[in-house]
């Protein structure tokens, strides 16, 4: 079969692009990419954390940008992102050196520097407020926040929770790899993947795509059911080493920090000893990702043990978990459908035609 | 204070407080721009706590400069679309390089700004620590 070529359409289509401004601006209220950024903090941790790219004004130029469809703002700024060079490799970055400041366990009700539910919505009745714009309320909120009084100093970094389980001898222990990373940017994926790779693609996984199959697996279409041991919110320091000297971390350069949302899930599992019999251990389930987002960092976790552990059901298998949950690759191809197929189609049509004859 | 605690300080400073170390800078030394401030990516490669291994998180921006002072060069990085405050921590860092006789006047400032840095963290892990959760356990009904 061979391709045709059809000219025409051309000024359809910069009507079509100057329809989408025109949708979006008709109605007189247009948003600034700092209102986005002060008032959506949800959407732009979600558009980075799908992204792959940390920035929060660069996301939220994004989501005007896109409407605030997330699968157009992501698109946007990984292509915004191919454009840039990329000039360092960060130090290692150490979640133990987090500045916390949500932090809870479903675990352990008594946690070293105890349960912090800084800011989440897990506790609010999720009613409409009509009311919500209400600016004496406002007012009262955050001038009541700003003047807290302090009873209490505290930089905000606790012991991991698990670690009073790995003092204990109760988890599974693995050496420290220092192996480095794959990079699924650098190159593409193949199978079977190593640890790295399928960090990195879970991490820039779509939110709805991850959380869903996390879901599946807790429904039985895996064999993963965990507690969470730990999720802390909070920001992470980041740095890059010297360019003249790469061996002293010390003098290395801090460029800032960013916020993620780290969880440890606890599964149990079984280990087998020298005699052959079995005993009962805990490994972990690790999620992490940009911003706060913690349905994502929780399914993230389930997927990541799933995938240690491979069998039949589709939620332990890598190829179709980590080939299904990027946002790009994803909706680039469901959208590639509403390309013109006419030729295709026809064929099919006159394999139709003949058979009905 | 090594390069990482003076930067770490540097890059959560307000702008102005980096303008001023610049400006005091630039009136002792001439400063050759080697490379505008431009914008590039940082990949960022975490360790994981469960199988201890190392991967790539995913990338930051940042706003980069380099400066040439006394011969001694000077880097200026910082996360998000930042270019002035690159080109001033680029003047910092190679006024440190080149041993000015500035440096120990610039130390006391940074000191000072450190002070002032962890004094507002403190304040603002009131607003974390608030939302503490005391447990209280309810006693055993006992039933007769």
């Amino acid at each position: 079969m061979a391709y045709v070529t059809v000219k025409g359409g051309r000024e359809a289509i910069e009507a079509s692009i100057e329809k989408v401004r025109y949708e979006q601006f008709k109605g007189g209220v247009i948003l600034k990419a700092e209102e986005v950024k002060s008032s959506m903090k949800s959407l732009v941790d979600q558009v980075m954390s799908e992204a792959s790219l940390y920035d929060e004004d660069l996301a939220a130029l994004s989501i005007c940008q896109g409407e605030g469809s997330p699968e157009e703002c992501v698109f946007l700024l990984r292509a915004y992102r191919s454009t840039l060079p990329r000039k360092h490799y960060s130090l290692e970055i150490k979640s133990e050196e987090m500045r916390i400041h949500r932090r809870i366990s479903a675990s352990f009700k008594d946690i070293p520097g105890g349960q912090l539910l800084g800011a989440s919505r897990d506790y609010t009745h999720r009613l409409l407020d009509e009311e919500y714009f209400d600016k004496e309320a406002i007012r009262q909120v955050v001038e009541k926040w700003d003047e807290l009084e302090m009873h209490e100093e505290s930089e905000l970094q606790f012991p991991k929770v698990l670690d009073y389980l790995r003092a204990q001898k109760m988890m599974v222990e693995y050496p420290v790899s220092e192996e480095e990373p794959d990079d699924v940017t650098k190159v593409s994926l193949t199978f079977p993947s190593s640890r790295s790779q399928r960090l990195q693609v879970l991490t820039r996984g779509q939110t709805g795509a991850v959380t869903a199959l996390g879901y599946a697996s807790l429904r039985g279409f895996g064999s993963v059911h965990p507690t969470v041991g730990e999720l802390r919110v909070g920001r992470l320091p980041v740095s890059i080493a010297n360019p003249m000297d790469e061996k002293d971390e010390d003098d290395g350069y801090s460029i800032g920090d960013i916020e993620v949302t780290e969880v440890e899930s606890i599964i149990p599992t079984f280990i087998e000893r020298e005699d052959k019999s079995r005993e009962m251990r805990f490994e972990i389930g690790y999620g992490i990702c940009f911003g706060q987002n913690e349905s994502k960092a929780i399914a993230m976790s389930i997927l990541d043990n799933c995938l240690e552990h491979p069998s039949e059901v589709p939620t332990h298998q890598e190829e179709f978990v980590l080939l299904h949950i990027d946002s790009v690759e994803a909706t680039g191809f469901i959208s590639h459908l509403k390309l013109p197929h006419y030729v295709t189609f026809q064929a099919e049509l006159d394999g139709v035609r003949k058979e009905s004859k | 204070m090594n390069r990482r605690t003076r930067t770490h300080t540097l890059v959560h400073a307000e702008k102005e407080f980096l303008q001023r170390l610049e400006e005091k800078i630039v009136r002792s030394h001439s400063v050759l721009m080697l490379e505008e401030p431009h914008h590039a990516l940082v990949m960022m490669k975490m360790r994981e706590t469960a199988r201890h291994h190392l991967f790539y998180l995913g990338e930051v921006l940042v706003s980069e400069c380099r400066v040439r002072l006394n011969g001694s060069l000077g880097l200026g990085i910082i996360r998000g679309d930042r270019m002035e405050e690159a080109r001033m921590l680029a003047v910092i860092d190679a006024c440190f390089n080149a041993d000015s006789p500035l440096i120990s006047e610039l130390e006391n400032s940074i000191y000072e700004e450190m002070q002032r840095q962890k004094e507002q963290r403190l304040r603002e892990s009131a607003k974390v620590l608030v939302s503490r959760v005391h447990f209280e356990t309810m006693e055993e009904e006992v039933k007769s």
